[in-house]
């Protein structure tokens, strides 16, 4: 069947909705299973969660403190579509202890913010497969160190281009200028970019929150100190996109081959 | 110590850790053990910002200019 099948593109419409054709959707299966063969490999436990987010639980994360405009609320208010997936596992881990958590999941995301329409990698919705990491803090930091290797010995594996960049949220909005800031200073956030035409966006991010998330869901260490949390997302479309614009439609046809 | 930096130690003594803990001095590691929250971080960027009469670009906020204090006076205040 493949041999039929268009190389396609990931559209995106001009409210920032984004729509796959071709043989992108089944690049997109082909690199979430390679992704979660790399997690596979370090015990990482699979979950499942809705796309669906309480509110609650994003006022407790202190989402919209961060990134006041950018969540996609329902009409039953009591729920919002998920920014990011790994906002679930806080809550289902809450009052829990753990020394070294590691799960993983995916789901559509879905961001509202001020991209210009012309923003060639930024969606309202997207893909993101998560890595979630929660336990002992020097546990934490070094599974984090190890997700930056791990994201671009995958790049590698595809013959795609990336750099690895220091970085800071862009999303957070002017109140959150010190949060902004103290996570620049403190580099707890990394990018793996790649380029997309003229443009170089980042296809995913590996973040280190320290104590940010564990203290607001009560999550501790076996021993009563308090957990840390840190996490690998991987935004699905960007790195088709990327592999597309980079390698061509033969690349991509091979790599997505073995899920048409 | 020249006196942008005695100004910083006792600001970030006095004021944003209020007498609490071991304090700092021109050396001490700043961002370790979350001596500094991201409100602390915000009102020492307004202090130096005031001591220079400029703002600091968010690009300029890396951590090698804000290891200590005496990295901070060095790189804003000198």
């Amino acid at each position: 069947m493949h041999g039929h099948v268009f190389a396609g593109s990931v559209q995106r419409l001009e409210d920032g909705r984004s729509v796959l054709v071709g043989l992108m959707p089944a690049l997109c299966r082909a690199l979430d299973r390679r992704i979660r063969q790399a997690a596979g490999g370090t015990g990482v436990m699979e979950v499942r969660c809705p796309d669906l987010i309480e509110r609650a639980v994003l006022e407790r994360a202190g989402y919209f403190e961060a990134f006041p405009d950018a969540a996609t609320m329902l009409a039953d208010t009591r729920y919002a579509l998920q920014p990011a997936a790994c906002y679930h596992c806080y809550a289902l881990l809450t009052g829990q202890s753990m020394d070294r958590l590691a799960m993983t999941l995916a789901g559509r995301c879905y961001r509202r913010h001020d991209a210009s329409p012309e923003h060639v990698g930024r969606y309202w919705d997207f893909t993101m497969r998560e890595v979630v990491l929660v336990g002992r803090p020097e546990w934490v930091a070094g599974e984090r160190l190890a997700w930056i290797q791990r994201a671009t010995a995958l790049a590698a594996s595809l013959d795609l281009e990336v750099s690895v960049e220091v970085a800071a949220d862009p999303f957070f909005g002017p109140a959150a200028r010190g949060m902004r800031v103290l996570q620049q200073l403190k580099e707890l956030k990394h990018e793996i970019r790649a380029r997309i035409g003229e443009e170089c966006v980042a296809i995913a991010s590996v973040n280190l929150h320290e104590s940010f998330f564990a203290s607001r869901f009560a999550l501790r260490c076996h021993d009563g100190s308090p957990a840390h949390s840190a996490c690998a997302a991987f935004g699905l479309e960007r790195w088709a996109a990327a592999l597309l614009a980079q390698r061509g439609e033969a690349h991509v046809r091979h790599i997505a081959a073995s899920e048409l | 110590m020249n006196g942008h930096l005695s100004a910083l130690v006792e600001f970030v003594n006095r004021d944003l850790l209020e007498g609490k803990g071991a304090g700092v001095d021109a050396d001490s590691a700043l961002f370790e053990d979350g001596k500094l929250d991201s409100l602390n971080i915000l009102r020492l960027i307004a202090f130096i910002e005031t001591r220079r009469g400029r703002s600091i670009p968010d690009r300029e906020i890396v951590m090698s200019r804000f290891k200590n204090l005496r990295t901070i006076a060095e790189s804003f205040l000198s």
